[in-house]
This record gives C-alpha cells, sequence and structure tokens, in this order.
C-alpha cells in the first residue's frame, strides 16, 4: 500500500473550492489524512455569491466514502513534537507535523 | 529542534496562562482536575509553575478550555498580565462573574497579539502618552472638564464634534483600542502595564453613540488613574465613585466641549424660522457628536440652553430617541467597521507577507476563519495590480522603507 498523505488544512480549503476533490485524490492513490485540529479549522469556502459570500464546509461525505480519514496524534513522542511546533507554529501545522512523525 | 519547548519556557508563565485560561472558562481548579484525573494539588503546582506540564496535560487542558495550544506556548511571556491587575481591583466582582475574567482576558491577549505583531514586523508602536493629570486639587467634575480641554488643545483638535476619536487615540496617541463582545452590561474595560501600554476594550454589541462615550470615558482613565485596571458597567445600582464620576464628567467635555457646543447651538436657533429648537435638530445635532439624545439634551440643560429636567419631562412622555432618529433616516445602530485596529490588520498582513506567520497563524491573529483571513490579505495587500497601457502590470508597496 501506498503511504498515506496528510493534507493540511490551506490544501484542505484549495482542494475543496475545486470541487473535484475525490477525483483528485483518487488520482493520486493513496490515502489521504487530516488532522483533527485541521478539521476544524477548514470552517468556510468562498462562494461568489454576495447574497451568500461563505459555504460552511462539510466533511462528512468525504469522510464517510474514504476520500478523507480523520488521523489522531498517537504517543508521547508526536504529542512532544506537536507542542513544540506549538511554539512556533499555528495548532493545524503542528498537528500534521506531530502526525508526520 | 533539539531543545524541547516545555523544558525551556518559564513554568511560571505557561501556569499562568493556564490559570487565566481554565477562570475564562468558568472552570473550577475541582473540576478540571477531575476530567484531568489528576489530583487538584497537582494542578495548583502546574497553575504556580512549580511542576512543568507535559506535553499530554497541555493538549488535554487546551481542548478543555477551547484554546490553541499555540497560545501557551507560542507567545513571549508577559511579566505581569492585565487579569491579575483586574483581579486585584476587581475581586468580588470576579469571584461571582466569569464574563469578566473573560472580557479581561480578551483585552490581554489581543494586546499581547498587537505586541507581538511589531515585533515581527519591527514597528513598535509609536506613544504619545501624556504624563497622568493631578486630579488631587478638584472635584471630579471640575477635573473631567479641566483635562478635556487641555487635552483637546494637547491634541490640537479645536472644539468641534469628534467623529474619528478611535483613530485619533490610536495614532496620535498611541493606544491600543478593541471591540470585542462582552455582556450587555458590560461597556468597556481599561488597562495599562509598561509593556504592553494602554489598552482600551468596547463593547462591540452597544450603539454607536454608547461605544463613542464607552471610548471617551475610557481614555479619561487612562489619563488620570492609569495604573488601576477599570471595568465599566452600563448602568450603576450604586452611587458612582469619584473615578466613574471623573471619566464621565471627562467624557462629557471631550466629546461635547462647551465652547463648540454652545456656538452651533445659537447658530441653530438663529437659522430656525420659528426662533425655537425642535427634537429633531437636537436628534441632528447628537448625531453630529455621535452621542446619545439623552447625553446631548443633559449637557445642553447644564450648558443652560435648554430648561433643566427637559430630558426627565421627554423621558414621561415616553420619548423613544432610536425611532425618531430612524425617522430622520439617522442610523446610530451602525457596527464598527474595524473591530481590531486598522494598524493591527495591517502589520498582521504585512507579517504574513513577510513569511513571519503561516496562514493559521494569520487566522488565528485576525480572530477569523481560513478564508475570510485570504480575503483580508487580498483586500489590503501591499502587492497588487495597477492598470496599465497593455493590461496589468503588479505593483509592489513595500511599506517598510524608509522615506527620510
Amino acid at each position: 500500500m501506498s503511504p498515506a498523505q496528510i493534507i493540511d488544512a490551506c490544501v484542505l480549503i484549495n482542494l475543496l473550492a475545486t470541487g473535484e476533490i475525490k477525483s483528485i485524490f483518487d488520482s493520486i492513490g493513496r490515502p489521504s489524512l487530516i488532522c483533527s485540529v485541521v478539521q476544524e479549522e477548514s470552517i468556510y469556502l468562498k462562494t461568489g455569491d454576495p447574497n451568500n459570500p461563505k459555504q460552511l464546509i462539510n466533511l462528512v461525505p468525504f469522510l464517510s466514502d474514504g476520500t478523507l480519514s480523520v488521523c489522531e496524534l498517537q504517543g508521547e513522542k508526536e504529542e512532544l513534537l506537536y507542542v513544540d511546533f506549538a511554539s512556533v507554529l499555528d495548532d493545524g501545522g503542528s498537528d500534521d507535523l506531530g502526525n508526520c512523525h | 529542534m533539539h531543545k524541547h519547548v516545555l523544558n525551556h519556557i518559564d513554568p511560571k508563565a505557561v501556569g499562568a496562562r493556564l490559570q487565566e485560561a481554565r477562570r475564562a472558562s468558568g472552570l473550577t481548579q475541582h473540576a478540571v482536575a477531575e476530567r484531568m484525573k489528576m489530583a487538584r494539588t497537582t494542578l495548583v503546582a502546574v497553575e504556580k509553575g512549580e511542576r512543568r506540564v507535559t506535553p499530554h496535560e497541555l493538549l488535554t487542558l487546551a481542548e478543555l478550555f477551547g484554546r490553541p495550544v499555540s497560545e501557551f506556548v507560542g507567545r513571549p511571556a508577559v511579566t505581569i498580565g492585565f487579569v491579575p491587575q483586574f483581579r486585584a481591583a476587581w475581586r468580588q466582582y470576579f469571584e461571582k462573574n466569569a464574563d469578566l475574567e473573560k472580557a479581561a482576558s480578551n483585552l490581554q491577549s489581543l494586546a499581547e497579539d498587537y505586541v507581538e505583531l511589531e515585533r515581527l514586523c519591527e514597528l513598535p508602536i509609536v506613544r504619545a502618552y501624556p504624563p497622568p493629570y493631578d486630579v488631587s486639587k478638584s472635584t471630579p467634575e471640575q477635573a473631567g472638564e479641566e483635562i478635556a480641554a487641555a487635552e483637546r488643545n494637547r491634541l490640537g483638535i479645536g472644539d468641534g464634534p469628534l467623529s474619528n476619536l478611535r483613530d485619533r487615540l490610536e495614532n496620535d496617541v498611541g493606544l491600543r483600542i478593541f471591540y470585542f463582545s462582552m455582556p450587555a452590561k458590560l461597556s468597556g474595560v481599561f488597562a495599562y502595564n509598561d509593556t504592553l501600554g494602554g489598552c482600551i476594550g468596547i463593547n462591540a454589541n452597544h450603539p454607536r453613540d454608547r461605544r463613542h462615550w464607552s471610548l471617551a470615558h475610557e481614555y479619561g482613565h487612562f489619563l488620570t488613574n492609569r495604573f488601576r485596571a477599570e471595568i465599566t458597567f452600563l448602568t450603576s445600582t450604586k452611587r458612582s465613585s469619584s473615578i466613574e464620576r471623573l471619566a464621565d464628567a471627562f467624557a462629557e467635555n471631550f466629546l461635547m466641549p462647551a465652547s463648540g457646543l454652545n456656538r452651533r447651538f445659537t447658530e441653530m436657533h438663529r437659522a430656525s424660522p420659528a426662533g425655537s429648537i425642535t427634537l429633531a435638530q437636537i436628534c441632528t445635532l447628537a448625531d453630529l457628536y455621535q452621542v446619545s439624545v439623552q447625553a446631548l439634551i443633559i449637557r445642553l440643560e447644564k450648558l443652560k440652553r435648554l430648561p433643566v429636567g427637559t430630558w426627565d419631562r421627554l423621558s414621561a412622555e415616553e420619548f423613544k430617541p432610536r425611532r425618531t432618529q430612524q425617522m430622520l433616516g439617522i442610523n446610530a445602530t451602525v457596527q464598527e467597521e474595524y473591530l481590531l485596529p486598522k494598524r493591527y490588520l495591517n502589520l498582521a498582513v504585512l507579517a504574513y507577507e513577510k513569511g513571519e506567520l503561516s496562514e493559521g497563524q494569520l487566522s488565528r491573529f485576525l480572530r477569523t476563519d481560513r478564508v475570510s483571513a485570504r480575503e483580508y490579505v487580498e483586500k489590503i495587500s501591499t502587492s497588487f495590480n495597477s492598470p496599465a497601457e497593455t493590461g496589468y502590470e503588479p505593483f509592489k508597496l513595500d511599506l517598510t522603507q524608509a522615506l527620510a
């Protein structure tokens, strides 16, 4: 099985905005993971509609069909890395890097 | 990353932040210790900085308090925060009301972020603070009037209406002014220390005229008693303290100076065909000064331009200022356009463009989601396209360049 890829919030928002996230991930052929902090951070997409400028992101369909999976920190070493990175980065990035380890 | 942050960061600073976050979330030490499955004495030791928090504990506590981990380990430590100042001055109120802790904590966190942005951009705020005014030899009302006149003179703003008070205080004095949501009963908060400077928080949910008054009122605190953290309640059931009376007298005289208001009133009177002043004119004048109709009428009563008791009579007749203003096309309920200072927002974008902040950090500094943060960067980016003869050319503006 191909190694998994961790998707950060910035990339996730961009890919969701294409409307083609499923086909993009299918073509890459690797399991795609998001961290729990990123899941909480990816809140809105821009719609371009002045009357309704923001659309709430709903990740449930992508989590249900396996396009994305949520990963949690496992063990002291990953938690230590998260905290270390949080001294210089935001929580989403720190969670990503902790999980990458 | 060779050194683990929790091994070298000051445990007292982390402990103090954890304690503030716990109190702002309204949780007791007992409740948190139970959720953490740790002894209360262990939590006490962590909050006091006598025991270092472990990574697992920090992650769990941050989640419990609804705060990012970076807030506890990612900011330079401020030796003395605002929250202890507020607690010292308002102990009885704090013990009964978690909302006050939240307001104090919000002010501190915004002020610390502002200082951090200045550090990242190497652009410290310019402070033009006057020395605290001596108020010992006058009544609060006299002192408020005298200081208002002196400040208008110092700032060179004449005796007209102050529609841009916030800009004045931010740019000409160097105060940090934030608008954020507070419980309806709170009008504003003020605190000062040498690291963070003079900081004011105004209740963003209040109408425009109330916010304007609150800002002038808190500025009065800064000018006279800056080392005491202040919380201003919308109405007080008890007789106001001399500190509050002074701040109110300052706000009244600063926003509606006698000379300018008298002149305008006389002009209005002269121009009135019937030779009398109407309620519609008073409502329009209040809008010009951005004060409530009640505040203006009471001021005009004190200046003997309206009969004493005018406001009481109108109240008894169930006069509704807001409805009258709406009929006149005056919108006094308009929201504050910028909750954070414009300079703060510009510094955040500058730091992001310099690569000092990640997108996630930018959205945290802007107190918004990532897409809104991106929109803000687009809006005030220092790099944008300008039309040229043959289409568009990129134009880069370096805001930090030296011009002299």
